[in-house]
């Protein structure tokens, strides 16, 4: 049984921006993401639901309760805000037992769970501070913290990790998401960045002017993307150019309505061609070993245009810089999307 | 070949360099001689000379006349500041949470009578009461109270205002998603985040109604004599330098004291971190019965603000002896009597515009290389700068001036009766805004800006025309106007340091009205409107910098 469904949601800002026909359900402890560019309405979903933003028509069911016309403190929704939003006039143990004071939990109660919480994200020693003498990392915990101190039975997350630094981030999100599904809390997680999303969820929705253009499991997505704007939100690039060029391979029904597209994970290099796709020689140019595995950089040079191709290496032989070596992208890794 | 460019360089370095630090000791000895002397020459007088018995002063000023007119003061203060709040707390409110066609106008409109000078205030309250035939004018506290809820509201709305909004944002919502209800959102998170923000307003407004001096003087009613006022009578009407000590040393004490609480509660919690950018909820979107109830609150708001100033307009035209309306006031400013105990309006306009322009240049040059000086020293010295250049604030402007009376009353030093006297105190009373104002420019430019103009080439000499002056240049502009307005409304120190043959525009205000006959009220009127229509122009050219004044005020 869903835990949440938003059927047909509505919303009108102004005229340059508004939410149209937004649908999608989750089910109980799990967890979704809605994934975009800014700009794209993604967060003014989340706040449509928390109720902070009234839909201009729609319906949205939490526990099959309707609560599209709940005032945001009766709806039990919790929110992690970009910004964290934490009171600054409390200190941190006061901040986690804001919620729990709303709903007049006994001050035994409160102590309980606020130390429980303050052990479980590891801010124990922090429990006295002032929020200003937090830093960023320490007040994303007491802001998750303080969402998830009244039980609520949804949490939701607006670009919860935008301002850590990128090693912060990678420890931090999977903490997070780890004590999120010990505890079976069902969340929504709103970012730009797909790490953060995949963290806590495969499921995914892309957002894109207001519209969700695709959703469902991030695996099938990037097996299919549903067209170019789909493809590059994922980080796929156009190789369209280089093989129309190059090669008289055919690829089926390309024309101008479609895109030729390829996950830079998925371009390989190495000494020998390989016959199972679209093979190109060409001179190494640069050499990166970036990781275990080197990456190398072609530049190929065809009819006025210069392309720059980085793959990853995968032979024994080292690779060096001068030699000539193939670009290999196996067939099913080409993927052929429809291009607005 | 000649390098010119780095020619240009040196010189100009070496220069400016010299220049800023030859200003910063120009500005800190005036301090030194013009402020804080003349407070250990009233400490001085009390210690070390026989002239003041203190036992006798004491059983004077705890006689019961002394003594009640100090509580007096303290309850005028007290209602004044309730009375600005009311006012100013549901202005703040509903200005900084709602959006609606002529807001930022009613703001500006709000924000007017704070920077009009102190007697044309009080002559468009003294105007409107003689309107109602019976009013007692001697015994009412009520107008003096109106007069400064007028003058200080524009302080509450734009210190609570913007504090108030930042709280209604993301911190109400994250409030009401954890569950709280409306009355306990109230509860625990506006009221509590919003007191010290009031009450650092409060004081100020306090401060400002407690040595609150022209609005009172030109009453005419001694029955709620400030202490300012009563230092003012001391040492020009009735001579008693022992009590005008004493009570300017009280008033320097307690100035100081409420100064430094309202240093402490306007450290409240910095919100700079939610600076989110979301629009105002729309007027139009609210139920009838609520626009309808703002509504008309705010049509009272802007009446208060400008009815005050419309009746002065009229008043200036209308023809006194009969019922007529005429522009002979204005005419008659260009008209020389020949009298020599005459006071022209014409001599007082001249006098207050050198004055004035001298007195915004001088400071906004003392003010800004002071700052720019000092910008570069450590952060505890420039902390120790700051609060030095906050002292002319500090100190009540009539207390200075008695201050000033008795230190340079000596023959080697006799500068009392003198113009120069006045331009001095002019720019020190400048002075803590200007190097505020410059301060703040000088922060607004980050440590990267000096280092990349640095690293490509610039040499800090030639930073000062390439990067400071461009990026500063509104602040100095706006300084400089600002000064000029504040400096022509200066009343206060005039009247107590003049000498008989020098006026300005208030001081020939005030003589006006306290001469018989129509004639001279015209007068006043007439400079009173030239003095308003000035602040206006000043105000819309502030406001044209985009200047963010009251940031931190």
């Amino acid at each position: 049984m869903n835990l949440l469904n938003l059927n047909g949601i509505d919303f009108n800002y102004d005229d340059d921006f508004h939410l149209s026909d937004i649908s999608f359900s989750l089910k109980r402890g799990d967890a979704i993401g809605l994934f975009g560019p800014s700009g794209s309405g993604k967060s003014t979903i989340l706040r449509i639901i928390a109720g902070l933003l009234r839909p201009s028509s729609g319906e949205i069911l939490l526990d099959n309760i309707l609560i599209s016309d709940l005032t945001p403190n009766m709806r039990s929704v919790g929110m992690v805000f970009q910004n964290h939003a934490l009171f600054p006039h409390l200190d941190v143990s006061a901040n986690i037992a804001f919620g729990l004071k709303m709903q007049k939990w006994s001050k035994k109660e409160i102590n309980h769970r606020v130390s429980d919480l303050l052990d479980l994200f590891g801010v124990n020693h922090l429990k006295h501070r002032n929020i200003n003498e937090l830093s960023v990392g320490e007040s994303q915990r007491v802001a998750i913290a303080r969402s998830l101190a009244p039980n609520p039975k949804l949490l939701l997350m607006d670009e919860p990790f935008s301002s850590l630094d990128e090693t912060l981030k990678i420890s931090l999100r999977t903490e997070i998401s780890t004590i999120l599904a010990e505890m079976s809390i069902s969340s929504i997680v709103v970012s730009h960045d797909i790490q953060d999303i995949v963290a806590f969820s495969n499921n995914i929705a892309l957002i894109q002017n207001g519209k969700i253009v695709q959703m469902g499991f991030l695996g099938d997505i990037f097996d299919t993307p549903k067209n170019n704007k789909v493809s590059k939100m994922l980080g796929f690039v156009s190789i369209k150019k280089i093989i129309d060029l190059s090669t008289n391979i055919s690829f089926g029904n390309v024309d101008s309505n479609n895109d030729i597209v390829v996950h830079p994970d998925n371009i390989l290099a190495s000494m020998s061609e390989d016959n199972k796709g679209w093979s190109f020689r060409s001179e190494i140019k640069k050499v990166f070993y970036s990781g275990p595995t080197a990456h190398v950089l072609f530049s190929v040079a065809l009819d006025k245009f210069l392309f720059h191709i980085y793959a990853k290496w995968s032979d024994e032989q080292e690779p060096v810089i001068g030699q000539n070596a193939f670009i290999n992208i196996s067939k099913e890794n080409i993927k052929i999307v429809l291009s607005d | 070949m000649v390098n010119y460019h780095a020619l240009t360089n040196i010189k100009s370095n070496v220069s400016f360099i010299n220049i800023s630090k030859f200003f910063a000791f120009i500005a800190l000895l005036f301090i030194m001689i013009f402020v804080v002397l003349p407070i250990f020459k009233l400490i001085y007088f009390i210690l070390f000379t026989d002239f003041i018995d203190a036992g006798n002063i004491f059983s004077t000023i705890a006689s019961n006349y002394y003594f009640i007119l100090i509580l007096k003061n303290l309850m005028q203060a007290f209602l004044s500041t309730i009375c600005s709040l009311v006012i100013g707390l549901p202005a703040a409110f509903f200005l900084y949470h709602f959006d609606f066609p002529g807001r930022k106008i009613i703001i500006l409109l709000c924000t007017i009578p704070f920077i009009l000078p102190v007697v044309v205030v009080a002559l468009a309250f003294r105007e409107i009461f003689t309107l109602f035939a019976n009013f007692n004018f001697n015994e009412s506290l009520l107008i003096i109270v109106l007069a400064h809820a007028y003058y200080n509201m524009s302080i509450v709305i734009r210190i609570v205002g913007p504090y108030w909004r930042k709280i209604h944002k993301d911190l109400e919502d994250a409030s009401e998603l954890l569950g709280a209800s409306l009355i306990n959102r109230l509860k625990y998170i506006v009221f509590p985040m919003l007191t010290p923000v009031v009450f650092s307003s409060a004081i100020l407004v306090f401060l400002f109604s407690f040595t609150s001096f022209g609005i009172i003087l030109i009453f005419g009613n001694t029955n709620f004599d400030t202490i300012e006022l009563l230092i003012y009578r001391f040492s020009s009407g009735i001579y008693n330098i022992q009590l005008a000590v004493w009570f300017s040393l009280f008033q320097i004490i307690f100035c100081t004291g409420l100064f430094f609480l309202f240093a402490r509660f306007n450290q409240s919690n910095d919100l700079a971190f939610l600076n989110i950018n979301r629009a105002n909820k729309k007027l139009i979107h609210y139920k009838k019965i609520n626009q309808m109830f703002i509504l008309a609150f705010l049509a009272i708001l802007v009446f208060f603000a400008v009815f005050p100033i419309l009746v002065l307009i009229i008043s200036s035209f209308s023809n006194l002896s009969n019922d007529g309306y005429t522009i002979q006031n204005f005419v008659r400013i260009f008209e020389n009597s020949g009298n020599i105990s005459y006071i022209s309006p014409y001599q007082s306009i001249i006098s207050s515009i050198i004055l004035a322009a001298i007195t915004s240049i001088v400071v906004m040059c003392l003010g800004f290389y002071s700052a720019s000086y000092f910008d570069n020293h450590d952060l505890k010295i420039k902390k120790i700068i700051d609060v030095i250049f906050l002292l002319p604030l500090v100190v009540p402007v009539i207390t200075l001036s008695f201050g000033l009376i008795i230190t340079f009353n000596q023959s080697f030093f006799d500068l009392r009766h003198t113009f120069l006297i006045i331009l001095i105190t002019h720019i020190i009373l400048g002075l803590p805004f200007a190097y505020y104002l410059s301060s703040l420019a000088l922060s607004s430019i980050s440590k990267e800006i000096k280092e990349a103009s640095n690293i490509l080439g610039c040499s800090k000499n030639n930073f000062w025309h390439r990067i400071y002056l461009p990026l500063t240049k509104n602040y100095i502009l706006a300084g400089i106007i600002f000064s000029y307005g504040v400096s022509l409304g200066e009343f206060g120190s005039v009247a107590m340091l003049r000498g008989s043959q020098f006026y300005t525009m208030p001081v020939a205000i005030y003589q006006y009205l306290s001469k018989p006959g129509n004639y001279f009220l015209g007068n006043a009127y007439a400079l009173s409107v030239i003095l308003v229509l000035v602040a206006f122009v000043i105000f819309f050219i502030i406001d044209k910098f985009k200047v963010n004044i009251e940031k931190n005020f």
